[in-house]
């Protein structure tokens, strides 16, 4: 199982701060949360970026990211402070 | 008479504690045009007063308070005031910025700073109006803690106080104005060293504005600007700097059992998110700002100031400790003494290491022990026990425990709660920051690199000598002109949803621009002012300084007031003797990678340092070129730059013997301060007659 966690205006958005889901890269993962969550996820989610084990997806392969049973995603809204 | 039309009252005080005189300390408009105000314009002043090599409490250090230019405008967050003085951590500059109302109550007053020197023979206060100034004996409020001082002052005044951490020269000495801080860099306990417990300001006068129409359709597109982006419109209000705690986390950034990784497993406990949940009562914001990103929390039946991220950073992960409730008390109660929360965390981290190690066996807290931390913050402030080998801050601590590498600091200052091992620009920030280990200082680049909208390669090097001296540059203005930097946010636009897929190709696009940006941002620094005549979108500092002052002021002036700011301060650091061999950082965030799986999670400062150094036009030790500090209108420094080229070694002991004096010298500022009027208190002159200016 992937450990998915929510932070900020998402998890207010689906009122949850994580979920279990079985999925074998990062498009599967996001296609599925959509599915589940329909509009409260994609509106968020839109302008979250997407870390893998503290890696940022989209830097990387994108949707093509493996995922391994045991890891860790987060979707991360845009934050700033000083 | 000045010529320029607006933005300035035309007035330093100068005091003097030793004599008790009074007077104004000329700057010409040339002088404002070119330092602008805040911490560059104090720098400026600093170089002409501060003697080098003196001890950091003695009497002939210099306070140095400014208004920055926008204080009084109205304008958007832009309240923020600034001190300068010698740094009793690092012994080079100390900036300390604060969102208290101070430096706009100086305003009313009549006054754009106050210059303090030398040392009263007792307690004392400063209370400034539009009448004069008042030197007078502050006894009766010698040993009471922050708040208690406040509640004695009326409301028409604003201050700034200290507390027993102060009187007490603690090296990491805060001073409050309101429950906001100037809290780093231990312009506290400089304070203190001159027996000066407060400083009070009042008055109604207004700021001359040249363009007051003009003035009110920015503050009207400002305000427009800051609350309809996602994070100082709507990350900021909601979660405060608290909503950083989870994506640090999640980005190994986030500082934890001092700095020996970037991740916490129990980070949650702490967040904004939970801090909203649980103990959230209201918003706060400064004076004149719309993003309210301050925090209301219950505590022992009250309201009172909830904490920041780095607050939760220092007394949560990097010590092991998931009670929010604990941090709400222990930032409570380092206000009250008088404490920047950021040091003291990190000190009591890092003796928590030592403890681990062995190395300071008499702790009786530990990583996995709290209850006795609210004791240990208590003997810290009044130099008791234990607390008292913790009171010159973690560098002194860890040297005298044969572990120097355990302090997570450069030059002596603390590092903010950002681990850098997950953002490597981010750590040269810390190891080049004027003022020590800072993250605003230093560039503030792990929002570049892990938090912000659009992210590059947080672990390669490239690129981030270029961004790291252009964020260092633009925060040095935008703080001098009086601005909170979360102003600065805004710059990046959100992207609209239609355009943006978080794991489609647009992120590594754009993270791989970033990087390749680098070519031309190089040039930047070598551009006249003239060059980028344009206003920014997103940087509305330019539009603002043209409205107030009514002087042309366009992104490229912008660029080089930050520049010539950054680099006098870097002038000062090395004339007092930190030379480019304290740009560095603990071997653990160099050498050690983070995530053991991920060899490239450490910061490669060796490769970052020399492209920093030749791009900012320094040499190879740091030094600035003869022709940039021509450039920049600072020719005055020239023949101390050539100085320190030719004969290093003389700046060096001259940090040297502060070094090994201290001891004595921290014994006899403290035998000569604190010596309370017995017999009349109150309202007696501290001096006699002529404190009046």
């Amino acid at each position: 199982m992937i450990e998915v966690k929510f932070y900020s205006h998402l998890r207010r958005a689906l009122g949850t701060r994580e979920v279990q889901v079985e999925a074998a890269s990062v498009g599967e993962l996001f296609d599925q949360l959509t599915a589940r969550y329909g509009e409260p996820f994609t509106e968020r989610a839109g302008r979250c970026k997407v870390f893998v084990n503290g890696t940022h997806a989209g830097l990387n392969r994108g949707r093509r990211t493996k995922l391994q049973p045991g890891d860790e995603v987060v979707f991360l809204p845009p934050v700033a402070g000083g | 008479m000045s010529e320029i039309r607006g933005g300035f009252m035309g007035s330093v005080l100068d005091v003097d504690l030793t004599t008790g005189k009074v007077g104004t300390y000329p700057i010409a408009d040339q002088t404002l045009r070119e330092f602008l105000g805040g911490k560059i314009l104090a720098a400026r002043i600093l170089w002409d007063l501060l003697p080098p090599g003196i001890d950091p409490f003695s009497p002939e250090n210099v306070l140095v308070f400014t208004a920055g230019t926008l204080n009084g405008s109205n304008l958007p967050s832009s309240s923020r005031f600034n001190c300068s003085t010698k740094n009793p951590l690092t012994y080079g500059v100390a900036t300390s910025n604060c969102g208290g109302d101070f430096g706009m109550w100086l305003r009313k007053a009549g006054h754009d700073g106050l210059i303090v020197r030398g040392r009263a023979e007792r307690p004392t206060r400063i209370d400034i109006t539009e009448e004069g100034v008042e030197l007078t004996d502050a006894s009766d409020l010698w040993g009471k803690d922050t708040e208690a001082v406040q509640e004695t002052l009326g409301k028409q005044v604003r201050e700034v106080v200290i507390g027993p951490a102060g009187e007490n020269l603690v090296r990491f000495a805060c001073a409050l104005s309101g429950d906001r801080a100037l809290g780093r860099c231990g312009v506290g306990a400089v304070m203190g060293s001159k027996n000066l417990k407060l400083i009070t300001a009042a008055g109604k006068k207004k700021l001359p504005v040249a363009d007051r129409d003009g003035l009110k359709a920015l503050t009207k597109s400002w305000v427009k600007l800051l609350k309809g982006h996602s994070v100082t419109g709507e990350q900021l209000p909601n979660y405060g700097t608290a909503g950083l705690v989870n994506p640090t986390n999640a980005t190994h950034t986030l500082t934890t059992r001092n700095f020996q990784k970037g991740h916490w497993e129990h980070a949650d406990d702490v967040s904004g998110e939970t801090l909203a949940e649980t103990l959230l009562e209201k918003s706060d914001g400064c004076r004149t700002c719309p993003i309210r990103c301050g925090r209301v929390v219950k505590h022992d039946g009250k309201n009172v100031k909830g904490p920041e991220f780095e607050t939760i950073g220092m007394f949560g992960p990097s010590m092991n400790n998931r009670d929010l409730k604990k941090i709400v008390a222990w930032n409570r109660e380092a206000d009250l003494l008088g404490m920047d929360t950021i040091s003291l965390g990190s000190t009591i981290a890092c003796a928590m290491e030592l403890h681990e190690k062995g190395l300071l066996p008499e702790l009786e807290v530990t990583f996995d022990d709290h209850a006795g931390v609210s004791k240990l913050i208590e003997e810290v402030a009044y130099r008791r026990g234990v607390g008292a080998a913790l009171s010159d801050g973690s560098a002194r601590l860890a040297e005298s425990r044969g572990a120097p590498g355990l302090s997570m600091s450069s030059k002596g200052l603390e590092f903010a709660a950002y681990e850098p091992r997950g953002a490597v620009g981010h750590g040269l920030g810390y190891a080049v920051s004027n003022r020590g280990g800072c993250h605003i200082n230093g560039g503030y680049l792990v929002y570049f690199e892990a938090l912000g909208a659009v992210n590059m390669d947080p672990l390669t090097p490239k690129a981030k000598p270029s961004w790291a001296i252009f964020q260092q540059n633009m925060f040095e203005v935008v703080s001098a002109v009086g601005n909170c930097i979360f102003t600065t946010y805004a710059v990046v636009p959100d992207v609209p949803d239609w355009a943006y897929n978080p794991v489609g190709p647009s992120a590594k696009i754009v993270g791989k621009a970033l990087v390749g940006a680098r070519a031309a941002m190089n040039q930047l620094g070598r551009l006249r002012p003239g060059m980028l005549p344009i206003h920014a979108p997103g940087i509305p500092q330019s539009n603002a300084i043209e409205a107030v002052t009514g002087e042309r002021c366009r992104l490229g002036d912008l660029m080089v007031v930050g520049e010539r700011g950054f680099t006098l301060e870097r002038m000062i650091n090395l004339r007092e003797g930190l030379l480019g061999e304290t740009d560095t950082l603990p071997p653990r965030l160099t050498d050690e990678p983070e995530r053991p799986d991920v060899p490239e999670s450490k910061v490669p400062l060796d490769r970052m340092l020399p492209v920093y150094y030749r791009v900012r036009r320094w040499d190879e030790n740091g030094v600035p070129q003869a022709k940039l500090l021509r450039k920049l209108g600072l020719d005055f420094a020239i023949p101390v730059a050539d100085e320190v080229r030719a004969r290093p070694g003389m700046f060096r002991e001259r940090r040297n013997l502060l070094k090994v004096g201290e001891a004595e010298s921290l014994r006899v500022a403290l035998g000569a301060i604190g010596q309370v009027k017995k017999k009349r208190r109150g309202k007696s002159k501290a001096k006699g007659k002529g404190a009046r200016a």
